[in-house]
């Protein structure tokens, strides 16, 4: 018995700190989602599901959910294949590796709002580095492409800066999975006469399944959460072209104040994530097992 | 025989060797193991960082320097504390002020500018004072201006929007000074242009006018101008059209205009559009019925909406603008792209607010730029021009109310107002400055065309919070092309209806 009660009290910090900080929190948002309240200050008025009934009909949010999967498809394929190319390269340990790994690293060490304000300069249609380039290699119909204002290809352009920007991440675990693959088996691979994409294929890439399940979720996770590329790049703009739940979310809540309709978006959004958020929960289970 | 690769084949050397393998795979690495710590290295390791970190601080404490300091903490955001030890501006006016240290919150740019060069006369009249001035982008700042004035410590006083956007949920909540006496005290409410009543919300004054701006105007480049024979300004709107047709023709591009700086631009180009078609009464129906007037019943009876033909007019000159006038992706575009544009010679011109010379003094240098503003002979009513005054707020939590009052008073003081005319872009809003004390003749020329116009508050501080967001994003849709202006009418009007709550 007194076991068991010092075991509740070394887990009552975690229990406050869960409870003041993702319960309280959780609860207090879903309170809010039946309010009409600025947020701050002023009256707290019950409109019942009257927000959930706007969030039905705002065709904002249907094209931010449509952005969201868009950024989320684009974006985790982008990253983990470029990460697992660049990882494969990498590993075949050619010279001054180390600092290639490094480099393409790095970038993910910046923080998002710096290598936002850099593609801003990078895709300016007049002044740009990119514009620049793409007319010298003769791509004329490319150059003077208006890369963040053309509402077709705004979220693609930010998509494209992500993908350079976070492929770093999952190179450095498909790196760490692939020094986990004894050199025996490529080597008996190599016996039987498997040629380097047999390798890649059949050895390589379902000996790191594990790893690459735990990438692939978490990239998932990662583009639904996305706003700081957005915000910095596009704002969600033009118009609503690049719009995803969390921008259209702080819209909402900070420049139009209604937290009642912020937070019901809030909650929608955890809806779309909780599938995600299950899987991994699953994988990491399973790793640990 | 084949030597084909096969999945089995792999699969089957994998099996014939499996126990060897897998002993391989679940054998540790010593070399990734964990080393272990002992209780007596963490102790010494973490006493050794916690002795390091005071002994730091306090060496880098003592260290402080006693003159001026300069400390920027983002890109976005920075925060600059000025300790005066050389020369000062002149001090016109103002009693002492007590002694107390004041936060100054406002927009970067010109608007910092200003503060600091005020705060550094201020400090030199008061030596008891301290004034720190912190900066925003103007997105962070206008997002943040609730949480901040709402937050402990809130910042002292600052820049603060105008209209009925911002001011009534924070005066509501008792948290902007309320000043009424003040103006009487200071003898602003004679000193001042009589515009600051405008500004007055449930009777009452919580915001100071400083000074007053207009939007938009276009800074054009005479050197190309005059190698295309063309004539500045144009006297109608096909004029101006020409113009761009006969420069983008030639090579130039044509309005550089860096929208994605401030997306609320757009709004100001939008009340400019609608001031000239609607009469003055129908403005101000508009204004006040989608403004303070959204949420209560007096929507209801509203006598002009989103969508009634003179305001589609209004939506169509938009599109035709964003399609005619500027450059090609002018809406992804910051401002100093457009200024860098313009400054180079690519753009013939570049739109902005009348703050304009304050942003391309310092860097226009190989040509003597001019102005002129878009003209309004494609309105019903003529001869309006987006306009707000740019105030300054106290936060009614301030343990400094005087020093507050009297930093106010400094800034609006005619040196401090001459001063900001001539540097950072504002008409002033104290009364009676001679023009020769704008400085800058490009200042004096664009206070000179502003006082040309009928001003109108800009639609992004009199509508509502509410929509207001939501009408940015929908003009820069239609300035780019991607939604018709009938149906971005039609939408801003339904998207209204619906946040109003009378749907």
């Amino acid at each position: 018995m007194k076991r068991s009660r010092l075991a509740y009290l070394f887990v009552l910090p975690s229990i406050f700190f869960i409870s003041a900080f993702i319960l309280y929190p959780l609860a207090f948002t879903v309170y809010l989602s039946f309010l009409d309240w600025n947020g701050l200050f002023g009256p707290r008025t019950f409109v019942g599901l009257r927000n959930f009934e706007r969030l039905a009909t705002d065709s904002n949010v249907l094209t931010a959910l449509i952005n969201n999967v868009t950024y989320m498809v684009l974006g985790t394929i982008g990253t983990v294949v470029l990460g697992l190319i660049i990882a494969t390269l990498l590993d075949s340990k050619i010279r001054g590796w180390a600092l290639f790994r490094n480099t393409f690293y790095f970038s993910v060490l910046l923080p998002s709002v710096v290598t936002g304000i850099l593609f801003i300069s990078l895709y300016n249609p007049q002044l740009g580095l990119i514009d620049s380039l793409l007319g010298l290699l003769g791509f004329k119909s490319l150059s003077h492409l208006a890369w963040l204002a053309d509402p077709k290809i705004a979220l693609f352009a930010v998509i494209l800066k992500d993908v350079w920007q976070y492929s770093g991440f999952p190179m450095l675990l498909f790196i760490a999975a692939f020094a986990n693959i004894p050199d025996e088996i490529y080597e008996a691979a190599r016996v039987e006469g498997a040629s380097g994409l047999q390798i890649f294929f059949r050895i390589r890439l379902p000996l790191i399944r594990q790893v690459l399940a735990t990438v692939v979720t978490l990239q998932i996770l990662f583009s639904f959460k996305v706003f700081d590329s957005l915000w910095v790049m596009t704002h969600g703009g033009p118009g609503h072209a690049s719009e995803v739940l969390s921008t259209y979310l702080f819209k909402v809540a900070f420049s139009q104040q209604d937290f009642g309709y912020g937070s019901a978006i809030g909650i929608f959004m955890a809806i779309v994530i909780f599938p995600a958020s299950l899987l991994y929960i699953r994988l990491w289970r399973l790793e640990g097992e | 025989m084949s030597n084909r690769f096969q999945e089995s084949d792999i699969y089957g050397c994998l099996g014939h060797s499996r126990g060897r393998w897998r002993y391989v795979l679940s054998e540790p690495k010593k070399e990734n193991e964990p080393q272990k710590v002992s209780r007596r290295s963490y102790l010494q390791t973490t006493g050794g960082v916690i002795a390091g970190l005071v002994i730091g601080g306090a060496l880098g404490y003592l260290a402080k320097p006693a003159g001026t300091v300069t400390t920027v903490t983002a890109t976005e955001t920075a925060m600059e504390t000025v300790t005066v030890t050389g020369s000062a501006p002149p001090v016109t006016t103002t009693a002492a002020a007590q002694a107390g240290a004041i936060d100054y919150w406002c927009i970067s740019g010109p608007q910092y500018d200003l503060a600091v060069h005020a705060s550094k006369g201020f400090m030199s009249a008061n030596p008891n004072v301290t004034v720190t001035v912190d900066q925003s982008s103007e997105t962070e700042f206008t997002t943040g201006l609730n949480t901040r004035y709402s937050s402990a410590p809130p910042p002292d006083m600052g820049f603060f929007y105008a209209g009925p956007t911002y001011v009534p949920g924070l005066a509501d909540a008792g948290l902007l000074m309320e000043l009424d006496g003040v103006y009487t005290k200071y003898g602003w409410d004679k000193a001042l242009s009589p515009g600051y009543k405008d500004y007055a919300y449930k009777g009452h004054l919580y915001v100071i006018t400083h000074d007053y701006v207009g939007y938009p105007y276009i800074y054009y480049n005479p050197k190309i101008f005059q190698q295309l024979g063309l004539t500045a300004p144009p006297a109608k709107l096909d004029d101006l059209y020409s113009i761009v047709d006969k420069v983008k023709s030639s090579g130039y591009l044509g309005i550089s205009w860096g929208l994605a700086t401030a997306p609320p631009w757009a709004a100001n180009q939008f009340t400019f559009a609608v001031s000239n078609l609607l009469t003055g009464e129908e403005f101000s129906d508009f204004s006040n019925n989608y403004g303070l007037g959204l949420t209560t019943s007096s929507f209801a009876g509203r006598k002009v909406k989103f969508n009634d033909p003179s305001m589609v007019k209004a939506w169509q000159l938009m599109g035709d603008w964003g399609k005619r006038l500027y450059v090609d992706g002018f809406t992804g575009a910051g401002d100093s792209d457009a200024i860098s544009l313009f400054a180079q010679g690519k753009a013939a011109m570049y739109q902005t607010g009348s703050w304009g010379p304050a942003l391309l003094d310092p860097v226009v240098k190989d040509f003597d730029y001019d102005m002129f503003n878009i003209p309004t002979d494609f309105g019903t009513n003529p001869g309006h021009i987006g306009s707000v005054a740019n105030c300054l707020a106290i936060s009614a939590k301030t343990h400094s109310p005087d020093v507050c009052t009297g930093f106010a008073d400094f800034m609006l003081s005619e040196g401090e107002q001459a001063w900001m005319s001539s540097v950072a872009g504002g008409f002033p809003s104290r009364m009676g400055i001679p023009t020769s004390e704008i400085t800058n003749p490009k200042m004096g020329k664009g206070y000179q065309l502003f006082g040309s116009f009928t001003p109108s508050l800009v639609f992004g501080v009199s509508l509502s919070p509410k929509i207001v967001s939501e009408l940015v994003a929908t003009l820069q849709s239609v300035l780019n092309q991607s939604t018709a202006p009938k149906d971005a009418a039609d939408h801003m009007e339904d998207y209204s209806v619906k946040a109003s709550g009378s749907s």
